[in-house]
């Protein structure tokens, strides 16, 4: 590849990240929810300054610092650069709980109904119990698979219930 | 002024350079007055099939200390007969010179938007109520004024006439075209100013 080229290819590459405020490679690079991308620094006075409504200034989309995604390159500690201290720290991403793979197959897939005998039926079903309700509640982004998860585990539960408190039942009753 | 904005003004600069070179955005250029980066002056060719076709517009560009959060100062300096235009400051209005700004556009985006303004003009949201009146009820009277006030303010050979007069009178040719750009081609302004300077 000549001279040329190879300069006219990174230039290609330098402005695909550009931040679309100061239009210069984004420091502290961040996206908006629509895709724009920007230095935290820039959208930060952006959403500070004072305007009526809060809009990605690319394509209008409404905008707030709480739904920004921060982007993290392999070396964040070495690219920190002197900022403004007028400028608070770019917001963290929000966590999500790992997310149940509902393709998998094996043992542990509840969406299913599949419970595979190898443990012995008791293993398998304490492993129902042992699940928290709120491991699958929390996870937004699949919430209608997981919501059938968790019907299918409530039923399995109470039935569960109810055949322990017969053979409890049924034991007081024998002495 | 910040570094931040004087690194954004050169991009934008450099950008319109470039663009001027491979002959994109034709009928809009540039100019920097004083070699102050925040204060420009912007030309427009008055778009064929209206009657501000063959008129040369200079718009006066000045650089807010927030920019690029808030719009630059944007007005005509060379007289306009449009209803979005004052007919005796020039004042523009133009949505996104005012809240529809937003930081990703650019002075050279603003001006683009102004050729389209003087393409399309929205006399329902006016700058200038008897030129919107008249645009809305006496079109014909409308566009016949709007010619004459472009033969008579805009066009390069009136302007060229000016800058002979000027210099008819004793003053240093390149002075008097830095004088007439100023006060936008009004010759008595340019005058005054080239007496006191």
């Amino acid at each position: 590849m000549s001279k040329q080229e190879e300069d006219s290819k990174l230039q290609l590459i330098e402005s695909a990240f550009e931040c679309n405020i100061c239009l210069e490679i984004a420091t502290e690079p961040i996206l908006t929810n629509c895709g724009h991308l920007f230095c935290w620094p820039c959208i930060y006075s952006w959403l500070n300054s004072n305007q009526e409504f809060l809009t990605c200034p690319v394509c209008k989309n409404g905008c707030s610092k709480n739904s920004l995604i921060p982007l993290y390159s392999k070396d964040e500690t070495k690219t920190n650069k002197p900022r403004d201290p007028n400028i608070p720290p770019r917001p963290k991403p929000g966590r999500n709980d790992p997310v149940r793979n509902t393709n998998q197959l094996g043992q542990n897939n509840l969406a299913n109904g599949a419970m595979i005998a190898g443990y012995g039926l008791f293993p398998s079903l304490f492993n129902l119990i042992c699940i928290k309700d709120g491991d699958i509640e929390k996870d937004e982004r699949h919430e209608n698979e997981a919501t059938v998860e968790i019907e299918n585990v409530r039923k399995l539960k109470a039935i569960l219930y109810l055949l322990i408190l017969c053979l409890i039942m049924m034991i007081v009753f024998y002495f | 002024m910040q570094k931040t904005q004087t690194n954004r003004l050169n991009k934008e600069l450099q950008d319109f350079n470039e663009r001027q070179k491979k002959g994109e955005d034709s009928g809009i250029s540039i100019l920097l007055v004083d070699q102050n980066i925040t204060h420009w002056k912007g030309f427009i060719n008055g778009p064929s099939d209206t009657p501000y076709s063959n008129g040369y517009f200079q718009v006066d560009i000045v650089i807010p200390q927030e920019y690029p959060y808030k719009p630059p100062k944007m007005k005509f300096d060379t007289r306009i007969w449009h209803p979005n235009i004052s007919s005796q400051t020039g004042a523009i209005c133009l949505d996104i010179l005012k809240d529809e700004w937003s930081p990703a556009l650019s002075i050279r985006t603003a001006l683009l938007s102004l050729q389209a303004l003087l393409c399309d003009p929205q006399p329902d949201s006016p700058q200038d109520a008897v030129v919107a009146n008249q645009y809305k009820t006496q079109k014909d009277l409308f566009v016949k004024t709007a010619k004459e006030w472009t033969q008579n303010y805009a066009s390069k050979n009136k302007q060229e006439e000016k800058v002979q007069n000027l210099v008819n009178l004793g003053f240093e040719v390149g002075k008097v075209r830095e004088a007439l750009l100023r006060f936008g081609y009004d010759e008595e302004q340019a005058a005054n100013f080239l007496l006191g300077g």
